[in-house]
């Protein structure tokens, strides 16, 4: 995907995980964005041959991270949140482009979205509505708005994703935020 | 005497103190502890054990150990071989005698065995000063030892990284003596042990090989003895168990009859065999061994030296370092007084799992999931619940500021 995401926020530890697809490994963080264009808790990782010294990387720390859109399963490890159809593994929504410590001025670019398309009817949650996106495993939310047709191309405006305890342990929902004109199909 | 028949020696009947032979050309040789045996006056017993032959000698301590005059001791091993001191540890230093918590002092002794067979080791003593002081531990002597051998932690000096780091945590069979005599000229070198006990736990499985691609499997099990102590003073009622934790190697090829009582947790056993060395790896990955090896490879590189040479001498340390020598005993008899030998499917099944269950269990395994649709309600509650939106999401005019 196209289109550079800066994210404020606090990471957790930075681990190596294995991905699914069986090619090699990546160094991966939890970030509970407090500001940019995302919400909730986002994966965000960065391939092993990028990151010589993943000590280097601010951990448990408030960063500011530069990233694109491209999801990717990944073995879970204990701790990890976990997709409800995959217990085994989990989703990383970001591929991080770098990775630095925030100095708590500089504020975080405007993402100018990404097309996505709907690939099922959407269901009513709240004010708002779910429907599943042309991204495997990604789920697009409108906070309020009219639902769109399936097959739709809307733009997601932020990403994220929620979590909930459930038979103890973590459940992950990566989710697009699109925005309700999108969503409306006014845009 | 020429071998060790230790069984005809405890069940053949004591001879009263008085009826002890007198002493011949052997005994005056003879040493043992100075400790009260079988009710003597410590001055009659330690005269008597002078004047004893090796067999009477030996059999007078047996009387002293715990259950001994019973002839039913369950953890008894004799070995014959040559004495030495241990004058050096690992850190080229003089290595004294070691001082127990409690204010004891055992000397650092080894005993080299050299077995007909080819079969040549040598493995730490624990020698009591009263033992000492029976003037048979003298480097190069020939001893007969009778004791019981058990598993001790200790700490390997070969992994301190500093002064004050003890090293790598281990456990080392040790063989506590607890009687000495001179041993027979014609006696070879060897080892007899004798256990009586129950299997602790699963056994683990691994293939020694015999030749090329010829492999036979051996199972590793311990055997957990326990004796009772009695009270020195005799008519008490008090008693104190005494266990003790044995490592044991059986070959699992038919050679040994009624190895499948072995790998059964909690049979009750009798086990006849000898002391063998067993080697094995050490975790690589455990940190205290990645500290040491490279504290090690840090102290060859700053002696200095041709490139090719300091490789050389840093893999020959790691090889030292991550190969371990631990006695075992190598069983040749087995007899189950109580449980269920494995059948031979059963034999079959637990060589190809590698073993079954070790004392410490696995983890268990992961709650199955819970139901799709729970999971997907409580997401979808944790969804509404979410305090803020994106600032690119938000209503126009009731957005938040960029800072969440």
């Amino acid at each position: 995907m196209d289109g550079v995401i800066e994210l404020i926020g606090r990471t957790s530890q930075w681990r190596r995980r294995m991905r699914r697809d069986g090619q090699g490994a990546v160094i991966a963080a939890w970030l509970r964005p407090a500001a940019g264009a995302a919400a909730g808790v986002v994966g965000v990782y960065l391939p092993e041959e990028r990151v010589p010294d993943g000590a280097a990387l601010p951990a448990r720390t408030q960063a500011i991270i530069r990233a694109t859109l491209r999801p990717l399963h990944v073995h879970a490890l204990d701790g990890d949140h976990r997709l409800p159809h995959d217990p085994d593994g989990t989703l990383l929504l970001l591929e991080a482009l770098d990775a630095a410590p925030w100095d708590r001025v500089t504020p975080p670019l405007p993402w100018t979205g990404a097309p996505v398309a709907l690939t099922a009817p959407p269901r009513a949650v709240g004010d708002g509505w779910l429907a599943d996106l042309s991204l495997p495993d990604v789920v697009g939310y409108a906070p309020s708005g009219v639902p769109a047709a399936v097959g739709a191309v809307l733009v997601g405006r932020a990403v994220g994703g929620v979590t909930a305890e459930v038979g103890g342990r973590s459940w992950l929902r990566p989710l697009v935020w699109l925005a309700a004109a999108d969503a409306a199909g006014r845009a | 005497m020429t071998m060790i028949d230790w069984q005809a020696l405890l069940a053949s009947p004591h001879p009263a103190p008085g009826a002890i032979p007198a002493a011949d050309d052997d005994g005056a040789d003879v040493g043992m502890d100075d400790g009260t045996a079988g009710g003597a006056a410590p001055g009659a017993a330690d005269a008597a054990a002078r004047a004893a032959p090796p067999d009477d000698a030996l059999r007078m301590v047996m009387r002293e150990h715990p259950g001994g005059d019973r002839g039913d001791d369950r953890n008894i091993c004799v070995l014959i071989g040559t004495v030495r001191r241990e004058r050096y540890g690992p850190n080229g230093k003089a290595r004294p005698a070691t001082a127990t918590p409690l204010g004891m002092r055992y000397a650092p002794y080894r005993i080299e065995i050299e077995e007909p067979g080819g079969l040549a080791f040598s493995m730490p003593l624990s020698v009591s000063a009263r033992l000492m002081e029976t003037g048979l531990f003298t480097d190069g002597a020939r001893v007969q030892i009778s004791g019981s051998v058990r598993l001790e932690q200790t700490y390997d000096r070969a992994f301190a990284v500093h002064p004050d780091d003890a090293g790598l945590p281990t456990w080392e069979t040790r063989l506590d003596v607890l009687a000495v005599a001179r041993a027979p000229e014609t006696a070879p070198d060897g080892s007899w042990v004798k256990l009586v006990g129950a299997v602790d736990g699963g056994p683990a499985i691994r293939d020694e090989v015999i030749g090329p691609g010829v492999r036979r499997p051996i199972a590793t099990v311990r055997i957990r003895c326990r004796s009772a102590v009695r009270s020195i003073v005799p008519g008490a009622r008090a008693t104190h168990a005494l266990t003790t934790l044995t490592p044991a190697d059986v070959a699992l090829d038919g050679s040994v009859e009624n190895a499948a009582a072995l790998l059964k947790h909690g049979n009750q056993v009798v086990v006849e065999g000898r002391l063998l060395p067993r080697v094995y790896q050490r975790r690589r990955g455990d940190p205290r061994i990645q500290a040491a090896l490279a504290a090690t490879e840090d102290a060859i590189r700053a002696k200095g030296g041709a490139p090719d040479e300091v490789a050389r001498r840093i893999a020959a340390a790691r090889r030292r370092m991550l190969t371990g020598v631990r006695m075992t005993v190598g069983v040749g008899y087995v007899e189950l007084v109580k449980g269920r030998a494995l059948t031979d499917d059963e034999v079959a099944r637990v060589i190809a799992a590698g073993g079954g269950p070790r004392r410490r269990a696995a983890p268990p395994p992961p709650p199955p999931p819970p139901p799709r649709a729970e999971i997907d309600a409580a997401l979808d509650a944790a969804l509404l619940a979410l305090p803020s939106v994106p600032t690119a999401v938000a209503p126009p005019n009731g957005g938040a500021p960029w800072m969440g």
